[in-house]
């Protein structure tokens, strides 16, 4: 066989986890999104008052861990064979990280809303112990590659700031019982969620937008050194942000103008993908997370002000705080997990349901489960009620921040039913198949 | 921005993504063609006082971004069109020996004209469509005796393998700068040889065409989908092959699952093949 080329083929076992894996972490999340979207018309008085205060913060923790967090964990584990070409390390370590994480936020937000600390601080311990079994299996999975690619490197590092955010969250609930931190709390709160806000969550969806944006979209990332900066200079921004806020440093603002900097990279990559794109129709789950970029280039611009301490006054400056908050943790990172499930879970569910039976029987497009008129409606009451709410809280408007919170308490009833319409394709009884046909005439 | 990254030995410009313009068109005047192709602003660089001016600051890579191609598919059509091997990361050269540079075969010499099916696919590939098909079909219309020239203005590196696997030998020539001849032929094995000397006399059933299923520019799981569906089409001794943007991790278990075997490779032109057999 002269002359021909030596098969260089490749077979790595890949495999995609068994359904419940990521299924009951991504269920959890969407209760925690919906039950926060309930509550918080009930809240107003309270999201009016100043934000360091117990019902607030178990609010807060409800989205940001029982949400956000569950729902990263559990896209984590699903997207390891597709984003990371290999195999999740122990899928019995997931099971277990996930009834200790469950249990852990469920006592935190609890004894957060009934003001006992020593509970609160138990629960921050489950939290901790949760996640240092998702650094344990992410990292072992992550340690298996040959080499690591733009994502696998933004993975491992947004592992390293959860570790780090439970750690300092969990130095926060013992300082609330032994009172050693000194009583700098708004310090410590606010480099405690741009630890959380940046390291974690903003590092994680940008290194899994860069394989799912162009996988979705049909597009392409054609050139990985820009993300490459941009994956340094946001670790070097979020490691200054963080000491610098820590010690009240007027050097915040040049590590914000860093993370600026690589959030600009960001959107510039995002721009290059959607322009090579080759479907030029853009769905629900897409438009959700471009949306979300759009609001990370507001939100940008909100916390370089907020870095140059320009407020007139102090109490402003809280309440744009914040707002700024709260946009952040709705307007991108909620929009932009809405838009990945509107993309994952659809495929999960049909990979558990439907892949064994296709070309053997007839069986229905992943595509179609979502429908249309059900995210329609969701995102644009998402974004009405973000915005009402984030512009009542900033100009202290009780009635807009109630008229916001009920329209985005009917957004995350939109949101259960556009999910419950795909999870039904998993109860057979609901969506029977279509009888057995050859598949060949 | 990258430094200048040109690598070369002996005297021959091996052009990186970091090798100026001006030194490219210093080696290799005629590339101007190659890049006034990916944009009509390229023909600037027919003026000499342009030239001078503009390509000593203009990167290959930068100019592939100025045309919104990928700096690495106009990089291997510049080796291409300068007859030289593509380096590993642009998916060559293989490390096997080619026989590019070998002498014509015993079994291609003194052939009739009637035993010759040429194919020129030039102008098919330079109008940016994929030949494949069409190469597939003539293929598979040869009788047992023929041969097949296949004219290219690259190497088509990958349809070694694919036709190698149909018992295929092949013997390439290159006579011009987007001149490629390539011959495939019904390699006799050594036991042949010996026994029977004429190749027309060695009859060799020819294996069924592999079953084409192009899943490129469908987002998952819609090449699974395709691909599974198609499963069924195989024909005993047949094979798929399946065309996909990604590495088909998720394809692997259900193959599997299904008694398959499985083979993928990355073509280096940003797509991936994997053949599915029984």
């Amino acid at each position: 066989m002269a002359g021909s080329r030596p098969g260089s083929g490749s077979s790595l076992p890949a495999r995609l986890p068994s359904l419940w894996v990521p299924l009951r972490y991504f269920i959890a999340a969407q209760g925690a999104f919906v039950a926060t979207l309930l509550w918080a018309p009930f809240q107003v008085s309270d999201l009016l008052d100043f934000y360091y205060q117990g019902h607030d913060l178990a609010l807060t923790h409800l989205l940001t861990l029982g949400w956000i967090t569950m729902a990263i964990m559990g896209a984590s584990f699903q997207l390891v064979p597709v984003a990371l070409e290999t195999t999740l390390y122990s899928e019995r370590l997931a099971r277990w990280q996930f009834w200790i994480m469950l249990l852990g936020v469920t006592a935190m937000v609890g004894h957060f809303w009934i003001g006992r600390h020593a509970g609160m601080a138990f629960g921050a311990g489950l939290v901790l112990v949760a996640a240092i079994l998702h650094v344990i299996n992410m990292g072992r999975t992550l340690w298996k590659l040959p080499r690591w690619d733009i994502v696998a490197q933004h993975v491992a590092a947004a592992l390293t700031y959860l570790a780090a955010t439970a750690v300092m969250g969990n130095l926060m609930a013992l300082d609330k019982i032994y009172d050693f931190l000194g009583g700098q709390v708004l310090r410590t709160i606010h480099a405690h969620a741009h630890l959380a806000g940046i390291g974690w969550v903003s590092m994680m969806i940008f290194g899994t937008s860069y394989k799912l944006i162009p996988m979705f979209s049909l597009g392409e990332l054609r050139d990985e050194r820009l993300a490459r900066w941009q994956f340094w200079l946001l670790n070097l921004g979020i490691v200054g942000l963080f000491g610098t806020l820590l010690l009240q440093s007027g050097w915040a603002l040049l590590f914000a103008l860093l993370i600026a900097g690589a959030v600009g990279l960001f959107l510039w990559k995002m721009r290059e993908v959607l322009r090579a794109r080759r479907r030029p129709r853009l769905d629900w789950g897409l438009r959700h997370a471009l949306s979300a970029i759009a609001t990370l280039a507001i939100l940008t611009v909100l916390g370089l002000w907020l870095a140059t301490g320009w407020v007139w006054s102090e109490e402003f400056g809280a309440r744009l705080a914040f707002g700024y908050g709260v946009l952040a943790l709705l307007g991108w990172v909620s929009v932009m997990i809405i838009g990945m499930m509107y993309k994952i879970i659809p495929f999960l569910v049909w990979h558990h349901r439907y892949s064994d039976f296709v070309g053997l029987r007839p069986v229905p497009p992943a595509t179609q489960f979502l429908g249309e008129t059900v995210p329609r409606v969701e995102f644009w009451l998402l974004h009405t009620g973000i915005q009402m709410t984030v512009v009542g809280l900033i100009a202290a408007s009780g009635l807009l921040v109630q008229a916001g919170t009920i329209v985005l308490a009917l957004a995350g009833l939109a949101f259960a039913l556009a999910l419950s319409r795909v999870y039904r394709h998993l109860i057979p009884r609901l969506t029977p198949l279509p009888e057995v046909q050859a598949a060949r005439t | 921005m990258a430094g200048n990254q040109t690598s070369g030995h002996a005297g021959v410009l091996r052009p990186t993504r970091g090798t100026k313009i001006s030194e490219l068109l210093k080696a290799y005047p005629d590339m101007v063609e190659v890049l006034v192709r990916y944009n009509k602003h390229f023909e600037l660089l027919r003026r000499p006082t342009l030239r001078k001016l503009m390509t000593p600051l203009v990167t290959i890579e930068k100019a592939a971004r100025t045309a919104q191609v990928d700096p690495n598919e106009m990089l291997a059509e510049i080796y291409r069109a300068i007859g030289e091997p593509l380096p590993p990361e642009l998916g060559g050269p293989s490390p096997a020996p080619r026989s590019t540079d070998m002498s014509m075969p015993e079994e291609l010499r003194n052939l009739s004209e009637e035993r010759r099916v040429i194919l020129d696919v030039r102008e098919q590939v330079r109008g940016g469509e994929e030949p494949y098909h069409r190469i597939m079909k003539t293929v598979a219309s040869l009788r047992a005796d023929q041969v097949l020239q296949l004219c290219n203005i690259f190497e088509p590196v990958p349809l070694y393998d694919i036709l190698a696997q149909r018992g295929f030998a092949h013997w390439t020539e290159r006579r011009g700068p987007q001149e490629w001849w390539i011959t495939f032929y019904r390699a006799a094995t050594p036991a042949e040889r010996s026994s029977a000397p004429s190749a027309a006399s060695s009859p060799q059933a020819p294996a069924p065409s592999p079953l084409v299923v192009d899943a490129r520019g469908l987002e998952p799981p819609q090449p699974m989908a395709k691909i599974l569906e198609t499963l069924p089409r195989i024909e005993a001794g047949g094979q798929i092959l399946a065309l996909t943007d990604r590495r088909p991790m998720l394809l692997y278990p259900k193959l599997e699952e299904r008694g398959f075997a499985y083979s993928t490779q990355e073509t280096g032109n940003g797509w991936f093949e994997t053949r599915i057999w029984k």
